[in-house]
């Protein structure tokens, strides 16, 4: 009989709680079961008793690293609903806080990567830059994680100073391309460690329903912001990398250079950011009605459905985080794999268990 | 991927309407299993699946698909607590299944198990369905173990 | 006067007080050239000495008697190892070599690992008992190309270490050091080959359930055994017939800070291979360079 190996919910190197039960034999998974929902605070079952202004505070916890993302989707669903016209001032600013969370994320990412595969140097040099980006944000929204920038109809802050924000976003260009991406595709230990290993194949993909950088990762061009642009991303010129080998490796290589996408995507930006108002003005109730509406988050696509009844309150709040349709994804990758291996194929998907337990 | 081709080869006659957020195709008899099968094979993802209570009391479920430029929904009611699953067609249902029992504890028939995705081993499923008229006063932790029915919610 | 020299090797230099203080000085090094190439400050000088210190004044956990003697005893084991291993080292001749001392140097150096191996399994926790297990797996991966190599460099000599370092020819000396090297890190739980110290699959390994002056002495071995197996490549690596002691004392020390820099480097510069991985690499690499060393020996060149 082969031995089921409980791992977690604690980890050795994962901060975020979640169990994977795996059976083995002698080094190799057999099987993977996943059980989440350790970090569930209901947070959908919360929003529906709040009023919406409490609601973006609220959901701007649903994640700690792309916070911004959920105060975005929350405000995106009551200006549809609402119909209220968001100043295109400040649709580039959510572009921009958006991407700047983006290149967060991904570095953030990297950093974890680096640290699972032992790379230590690495990971410093990842989060050095990340450390920027931070500032960056900082300067932004004065907050370096919860960064209470969007509202319905608009933003809260304006951009005073976009010299600073291009000098950082240059910076972090420039070491991604010079010493990040060359460092992690060429060097012989990190292929060893990445190359071929968790492999998801592209009807796999499609069967789970990955989404954002995983997805991409395993031949599927798929972004929100190229297939259904909201915002301004139609007027940006940016590429969509994809790989098609669906490893470990290739998820490496995507996010490396959505780094660089979302460089170029901040620098257009601020370059065509028009002046005017960043806000509209205060609304006044949100009128019966639903929304479905999705945008791509650092870790790929975010769903939320909301439903008001013209209360104060909405009636129902769906979310539905990437790490949810990328988290199933595992079982199939660590199938076959090395027992060694699974931290990282688990890492690979950026998963977020606080977004996927809400 | 033209929305109009695969609707009617779902439902030859099924109407739908364009809305800000998408398509919205609301058939009270839908077919979810052809559905599924069907996107299975046009290589349509499957976002997301929301359960919301609907105004007769029956809980609506919505299919979220990504067909491109606009997200297509497809949307069904519950009769009796019950619906065919489809995660057997698309994996990606499985934890969405899961979750929707957990918060309104309808049963997706046909599963060969459906443990708990949020909730505990031995939780009663539909917490948010009991809890519904029961405002901010109530712990939802407290609720998840003893059945703390709610006048107007979905019970199971 | 030789048994004044004794003392002197044996307490002085390069016994106990060269031994532990270099030890400090190399655990500080590593990590300040380490956290220079991440570009980090790193810490002061003094640092490894003050953790050293501050352990040993922390109150450990209460054990069952048995368990904490021998938790006790194991690392207590592994200092007195490498401190014998270090003052053993050749650095001035010292009258008192006899053939097959290399031996005993090497059994001393070996001691630490085997006593780690013991330790993360008497401390009965999984991560304790996994770190030991890949320690005890390596020890038998890193030790094949090590030991054929400290053999061909000896063959000539009776495995006599001070003899050794005259008798050895260059080829066979270049290739079995350079096999002696690709070693050193897997020795020393470092970059691309920390395995048993994998922090992030196994928390520390043997040392998880090791706390307070236990896990003191457990740095110190370790301390020890860098200042051990960089002065056993430092005694290796450059014979020096007829030269007055100031110059081999500076040599040694020389060599030995060559090698701690080399593998700060190597180590801050790579990723960490997996455990087959490692075992491949070395009964490939390791065993190449080593083997063919011991070839020349054998066929007298």
């Amino acid at each position: 009989m082969s031995p089921v190996i409980p791992l977690g919910p604690f980890h050795p190197a994962l901060e975020e709680p979640y169990k994977v039960e795996v059976t083995t034999t002698g080094e190799t998974i057999t099987d993977a079961e996943i059980t989440v929902g350790f970090n569930f605070r209901g947070i959908e079952w919360l929003a529906e008793r709040k009023t919406y202004t409490q609601d973006i505070a609220l959901l701007e916890r649903v994640c700690g690293i792309c916070s911004n993302v959920h105060t975005l989707m929350f405000c995106r669903a009551v200006e549809k609903i609402a119909d209220l016209e968001v100043p295109a001032r400040a649709k580039f600013i959510r572009v921009i806080v958006a991407e700047a969370e983006r290149l967060h994320s991904h570095l953030l990412w990297a950093g974890v990567a680096c640290n699972l595969i032992g790379f230590e140097t690495l990971f410093m040099t990842c989060f050095s830059l990340r450390e920027q980006v931070m500032d960056v944000l900082e300067g932004i929204s004065g907050n370096r994680v919860n960064y209470a920038m969007n509202r319905p109809g608009g933003v809260n802050r304006d951009i005073t100073d976009p010299a600073s924000i291009l000098d950082a976003v240059r910076t972090i260009a420039d070491v991604t391309a010079k010493q990040l991406i060359p460092v992690m595709t060429t060097d012989r230990t990190v292929r060893a460690r990445c190359s071929g290993v968790g492999i998801l194949t592209r009807e796999d993909a499609i069967a789970y329903g990955a989404v954002g950088p995983m997805a991409r990762a395993s031949g599927l061009a798929t972004d929100i912001r190229k297939s259904a642009p909201y915002l301004v991303y139609d007027q940006l010129t940016f590429d969509v990398p994809v790989r098609s080998e669906g490893d470990v490796f290739a998820r490496i290589v995507v996010r490396a250079l959505e780094i660089l996408e979302s460089c170029k995507i901040i620098e257009q930006a601020i370059d065509m950011m028009p002046a005017g108002p960043i806000a509209g003005g205060l609304f006044l109730a949100v009128p019966a009605g639903e929304a479905a509406i999705r945008i791509e988050a650092p870790r790929g696509e975010v769903v939320y459905y909301m439903e008001s009844n013209g209360t104060d309150m909405p009636a129902r709040v769906r979310v539905r985080t990437p790490t949810f349709a990328n988290m199933p994804t595992v079982r199939v990758m660590a199938i076959g794999q090395g027992l060694s291996d699974l931290g990282l194929i688990q890492a690979s998907i950026d998963p977020c268990y606080s977004c996927n337990d809400r | 991927m033209d929305v109009d081709v695969l609707l009617s080869e779902l439902n030859p006659g099924g109407t739908y309407e364009l809305r800000r957020d998408g398509y919205w195709a609301v058939w009270p008899d839908l077919d979810v299993r052809a559905m599924a099968t069907l996107m299975r094979a046009r290589e349509v993802r499957l976002s997301t699946m929301t359960g919301t209570p609907g105004a007769d009391g029956r809980l609506r479920l919505i299919y979220h698909w990504d067909v491109g430029a606009k997200m297509l929904n497809m949307e069904t009611s519950v009769t009796a607590g019950h619906i065919p699953t489809i995660s057997d067609v698309l994996p990606a249902a499985d934890w969405v299944e899961r979750e929707i029992r957990d918060y309104y504890g309808i049963e997706f028939d046909g599963r060969a198990a459906t443990p708990p995705l949020m909730l505990r081993e031995g939780d009663i499923p539909g917490l948010f369905s009991r809890t519904r008229d029961l405002g901010t006063q109530i712990d939802p932790a407290e609720t998840a173990r003893t059945n703390v029915a709610s006048e107007g919610g979905e019970t199971r | 006067m030789a048994i004044l020299r004794a003392a002197i090797q044996m307490l002085l230099f390069p016994g106990l007080v060269y031994a532990v203080s270099a030890s400090f000085f190399m655990l500080w090094l590593q990590r300040k050239i380490n956290a220079r190439l991440q570009g980090r400050i790193g810490p002061p000088f003094y640092q490894p000495f003050f953790d050293f210190v501050k352990l040993l004044g922390k109150q450990p956990i209460g054990r069952p008697m048995l368990q904490g003697f021998v938790m006790t005893a194991l690392p207590v084991a592994a200092v007195a190892a490498m401190l014998g291993a270090v003052a053993l080292l050749p650095v001035l001749p010292s009258g008192a070599e006899f053939p097959g001392d290399l031996v005993l140097l090497v059994a001393l150096i070996e001691v630490g690992p085997l006593l780690a191996v013991l330790g993360g399994f008497v401390s009965r926790s999984m991560w304790g008992e996994l770190g030991a297990a890949r320690e005890a797996v390596m020890t038998a991966v890193y030790n094949l190309p090590f030991l054929t190599a400290l053999i061909a460099l000896g063959w000539t000599s009776d495995l006599s270490i001070s003899k050794l370092a005259t008798t050895a020819t260059w080829p066979v000396r270049f290739l079995a050091l350079a096999a002696i090297l690709l070693c050193l890190p897997a020795k020393l739980h470092l970059n691309p080959f920390s395995i048993s110290s994998a922090e992030q699959e196994i928390y520390a390994g043997v040392t998880t359930e090791y706390d307070g002056p236990r896990l003191a002495l457990w740095e110190l071995a370790h301390g020890l055994e860098w200042v051990a197996l960089a002065g056993l490549f430092a005694v290796l690596s450059v014979p020096l017939p007829g030269v007055a002691d100031v110059w081999r004392i500076l040599v040694f020390l020389a060599i030995s800070v060559l090698v701690v820099v080399l593998l700060s480097v190597a180590a801050a510069s790579t990723a960490r291979l997996k455990l087959a991985q490692t075992a491949r690499w070395f009964w490939l690499w390791g065993l190449l360079l080593a083997g063919s060393a011991l070839g020349l020996t054998l066929a007298g060149i």
